[in-house]
């Protein structure tokens, strides 16, 4: 019994699942949810890669910032107008069919994709096991000698822009 | 003594400022004497250039001097390969015609001051004289051909001012707008022709004795510019240039603007449409010899054009009324003459007649403006006659004019005019068609002289004297104050003190006219006429067939060999006989005729004239200019403007149609490609994923496709 | 050999997206069309992790991290947005934002 592919696959349901679900809803508050389950679920598929700071960053800003500013906005609104927010009538088929047969021509292309790519390095099995420790991010982020140190810098600017920006946007008054 | 060639014609020029600004302050008549004196003054600084001239050898009597007397060279336009310099050619040719424009013209100013004595714009006509005549030497003298061609612009510029001078009545302006306008359609010949001598040349230097780099000096050697000058290339030019000379010497079909110029003074007549502007064609195509003797066909077309403009001309001075009209069509009669001499490559003779037509036309039409004074403006000759012994120095000296232009012995006319005859019979092609035309038309030119002679001052009175100075035929020719100063203080030449006095007392006119009636010109006037008089008697002694010293004196400047055999010429005895008949038979028929119409003056009765007969026909179509003007006025107004106005319809509506609607494309394209801007981001969204996915694909085929 | 074939990844990465597309055209409230932005981020960010893992190198975290860093950044700029259009209209409909129109 290959235990890693059935719970490979358990996963992958759920999170296409939430997926749509995150889709077809009418309501916000409850696709912002969906989407919640989904990025859980993602942050477990990192785990299963080796990537265990990844999965822990993931649940940490995304579910737990991003996600949570959502439904900030979302609470914020509703007091305006609850009826607002909902959407107007419900999702037709052809979504659901296009998202059907894209599911199909992906399985089809199965062994076309993997025979695109180019073979497995011989060391991903201990690179699962050991590469994604948040020691071997951090030297791979902060090491001069690789190209990370510079974006690393310049993305804390760009946050620095983005908060001052929220500020400004949504002042009532400058 | 060469380099002062550039005062000839600063002097004019002076002349032409001083009047122009100060003209009505010195008042009248001596701004007109003080004209008349820069003219004289050029016409004594030619002579002095002539002799400088004479001081050179015969062959290289040739000078490129610059038009600056104290200026070595002024360089007027250079742009690379294009060198126009402000030089004068100074050769045997531009002497002669600066003799004769400053001469004649001289005379000319002088008969003016009488002429226009009582006129109210007297300074403006001696500003535009003046003008005309640096304008005229300008054209004789210039180095160049850009130089000729700004006198030839600038005759006709003069020429349209003097033709209006009097413009307040409208058709005197129209007969100058005309004469203008004709000139135009000629110029652009002349000018399409510049460009070709440019083009072929690549300068428009006549001759450049120093280096042989003139346009003339290269065509004599059968060169142009980096090969050889081909028949074709002569042809071109010289077909281009003599169309210019066809408008500015009025030749068929471009003479229609003569003899509507009329309508200027008759010194302007004499001046401008007599003895010099006309005949700049003359001298233009002389001066070009060396390209047209390179073109047959080129010789052959003027000669024609030449002959048949003599014979038309003629026909219609046969019935002409208005005594100056006659002579306008005897003038391009005349012209075409000189034509035909330089078709058949006589152009010494063609000059030479040019010469002696300035004396006798010049003198013809003075005249004339001393027979209207007296008449008090009446030009039409039916209401003239038995003037002989009314105003006999007038009569005299028009006598003398009218012998020269007949072509009796010993007088100017003669030999210039058998000596073209002669010279085109010996013409290679068709030469005896145009000598039996060309005899022809002088019997035609007898009899017309003989009958303005006949009608003007041999038959009897046809007018009443009393009635003079009522019937103007100019309408704004009425200040007659200063009339009596001009006449009285310079004495009167026939002295009709009896006739005045019996006029003042039966004259109740509106005007204060001293004295009515027929009475002799001034002394400023007829002094004039007596010099011309005498030139037209003994001119022509200087180009008899035995002694032509104008033929030897004109050598430098035509080219030696003209297409005229001179052994198969009609032997100059012959040719002076049949030339002397012709005139004779001129001058018989006529005075059979009109010696029996003595009181009339009229050979054809009014009814023969409308009648349906060949004779009547033949008679009206005369008339009618043989209704060539309404052909050319249809042709350049009616089909001219009509053609304009399709024109413009078709500038309005098709091209600025094409513009706009270039312009319409781009609106209309761009209301259709607009609507993709739908302002709906899910739609936004849509296309970009469309895009997305072609990236996506174009990326993805190489790589897909090499599987 | 991995015992989850990188290829599956792929796959599940690819449906993912593809949902989040489907989701950003066919929605009409911007804060859901945004989560959709915000599931096709993280379909590629899976897709990363796990090249990263079939290859043995630590670039793809590294992009995931970048990639996280900025989607926050845009979220936050992005729901400003949002909030200052629902306080000039009632509805936040995003059919109704169309001025920008021919």
């Amino acid at each position: 019994m290959n235990w890693p592919l059935i719970f490979f696959a358990i996963l992958a349901l759920l999170s296409v699942g939430s997926a749509i679900l995150v889709v077809a809803n009418q309501n916000p508050v409850r696709s912002a949810l969906f989407l919640v389950v989904n990025f859980f679920v993602l942050a477990v598929f990192y785990f299963t890669l080796g990537a265990e700071f990844i999965g822990a960053v993931q649940i940490i800003v995304y579910a737990g910032a991003i996600m949570v500013l959502f439904l900030f906005v979302i609470m914020l609104l509703n007091l305006g107008a609850p009826e607002a927010l909902r959407e107007r009538g419900k999702l037709g088929p052809a979504p659901a069919i296009v998202l059907a047969l894209v599911f199909l021509s992906l399985l089809g292309g199965v062994g076309a994709i993997d025979s695109g790519l180019r073979p497995v390095n011989p060391q991903a099995a201990t690179f699962m096991a050991t590469g994604g420790t948040p020691e071997k991010v951090g030297l791979a982020l902060f090491s001069p000698s690789l190209p990370w140190l510079f974006p690393f810098e310049v993305t804390s600017f760009l946050l620095l822009i983005g908060v001052v920006g929220a500020i400004i946007l949504a002042k009532r008054r400058i | 003594m060469l380099n002062w060639v550039g005062l000839i014609p600063v002097l004019p020029l002076i002349g032409f400022l001083i009047t122009a600004f100060a003209g009505k302050k010195i008042g009248r008549p001596r701004s007109g004497y003080l004209a008349t004196f820069w003219v004289f003054a050029s016409f004594l600084v030619s002579c002095g250039v002539l002799v400088a001239l004479l001081g050179m050898e015969g062959e290289h009597r040739r000078a490129l001097v610059s038009l600056c007397p104290f200026v070595k060279d002024v360089p007027w336009i250079v742009i690379g390969n294009f060198q126009v310099h402000y030089q004068a050619l100074v050769d045997p040719l531009a002497m002669l015609m600066c003799l004769i424009v400053t001469g004649i013209g001289g005379l000319i100013h002088l008969y003016a001051v009488g002429y226009m004595a009582e006129d109210k714009d007297f300074p403006r006509f001696f500003t535009y004289l003046n003008l005309f005549i640096f304008f005229m030497l300008m054209l004789v003298l210039g180095g160049n051909i850009l130089l000729m061609f700004v006198g030839w612009e600038g005759v006709g510029l003069c020429s349209y001012l003097l033709i209006s001078f009097w413009f307040e009545d409208i058709e005197n302006s129209k007969a100058g707008n005309k004469a203008f306008i004709v000139n135009r359609i000629g110029d652009v010949g002349f000018a399409l022709g510049i460009m070709a001598i440019f083009h072929y040349f690549g300068t428009l230097t006549f001759y450049n004795p120093a280096t042989l780099g003139g346009f003339l000096d290269m065509a004599s050697a059968s060169k142009i510019a980096g090969g050889v000058l081909t028949t074709g290339i002569a042809t071109t030019i010289g077909l281009l240039l003599f169309v210019g000379a066809v408008g500015k010497s009025a030749q068929f079909p471009l003479y229609v603007w003569l003899p509507d110029a009329m309508a200027g003074p008759t010194p302007v007549s004499a001046l401008i449409h007599a003895a010099t502007m006309v005949t700049a064609g003359v001298v233009m195509v002389t001066r070009v010899s060396p390209i047209i003797v390179q073109s047959h066909t080129v010789m052959i077309v003027i000669a024609a054009i030449g002959t048949f403009t003599a014979l038309f001309a003629a026909t219609i001075a046969l019935t002409q009324n208005d005594i100056k009209k006659v002579l306008a069509y005897s003038t391009v009669s005349q012209l075409g003459y000189m034509f035909l001499g330089c078709g058949v490559g006589a152009f010494s003779a063609g000059m030479f007649h040019v010469t002696t037509h300035a004396f006798f036309k010049a003198l013809l039409f003075l005249g004339a403006g001393s027979v209207i004074h007296a008449m008090h403006h009446e030009q039409d000759m039916r209401k003239m006659g038995g003037l002989k012994k009314l105003i006999p120095v007038t009569y005299f000296t028009m006598m003398a004019g009218y012998l020269a232009i007949a072509g009796i012995f010993p007088f100017a006319g003669f030999w210039s005019k058998d000596e073209i005859l002669g010279k085109a019979y010996g013409f290679q092609y068709f030469g005896i068609v145009f000598y039996v035309v060309g005899v022809l038309t002088a019997a035609l030119t007898a009899f017309y002289m003989s009958r303005l002679m006949w009608k003007t001052f041999w038959s009897e009175k046809r007018f009443d004297e009393a009635a003079l100075g009522h019937d103007h035929g100019h309408a704004t020719h009425d200040d007659h104050m200063d009339h009596a100063d001009a006449h009285g203080s310079s004495g009167d030449a026939s002295g009709h003190a009896g006739e005045r006095a019996e006029e003042e007392l039966s004259h109740a006119s509106s005007h204060q006219d001293a004295h009515g009636g027929v009475h002799e010109s001034p002394p400023t006037m007829t002094l004039p006429l007596i010099i011309l008089a005498v030139l037209s008697a003994v001119g022509g002694l200087i180009g008899t067939p035995w002694f032509n010293k104008f033929e030897q004196f004109l050598e430098p400047s035509v080219p030696p060999v003209g297409l005229f055999k001179p052994e198969e010429g009609v032997s100059p005895v012959l040719g002076m006989v049949i030339g002397t008949v012709a005139a004779l038979v001129g001058i018989g028929i006529a005075y059979a005729l009109y010696s029996k119409r003595r009181q009339t003056g009229e050979i054809l009765t009014p009814e023969q004239k409308q009648a349906p007969t060949l004779l009547g026909e033949a008679y009206r179509g005369s008339v009618n200019l043989w209704g060539f003007d309404q052909l050319a006025t249809w042709l350049g107004i009616d089909l001219g403007g009509s053609l304009a106005r399709t024109s413009a319809w078709i500038d309005r509506n098709i091209i600025d149609g094409i513009v706009n609607g270039v312009a319409g494309v781009a609106g209309i394209s761009s209301e259709v490609i607009r609507r993709a801007q739908t302002g709906f981001v899910r739609s936004y969204a849509l296309v970009m994923l469309f895009g997305v996915c072609l990236v996506v694909a174009s990326i993805l085929w190489p790589i897909i496709s090499h599987h | 050999m991995l015992p989850v074939p990188t290829v599956y990844y792929l796959v599940l990465s690819g449906l993912l997206f593809t949902t989040g597309v489907i989701g950003v055209l066919v929605k009409r409230n911007p804060i859901v069309i945004f989560m959709c932005i915000e599931l096709m981020l993280n379909a590629v960010n899976l897709s990363f992790i796990a090249l990263g893992r079939h290859f043995a190198q630590i670039n793809g975290q590294m992009y995931v991290i970048f990639v996280m860093a900025v989607a926050a950044a845009e979220v936050a700029i992005g729901l400003g947005i949002i909030v200052n259009l629902f306080r000039q209209r009632e509805s936040i409909d995003i059919d109704e934002v169309n001025l920008m129109k021919f």
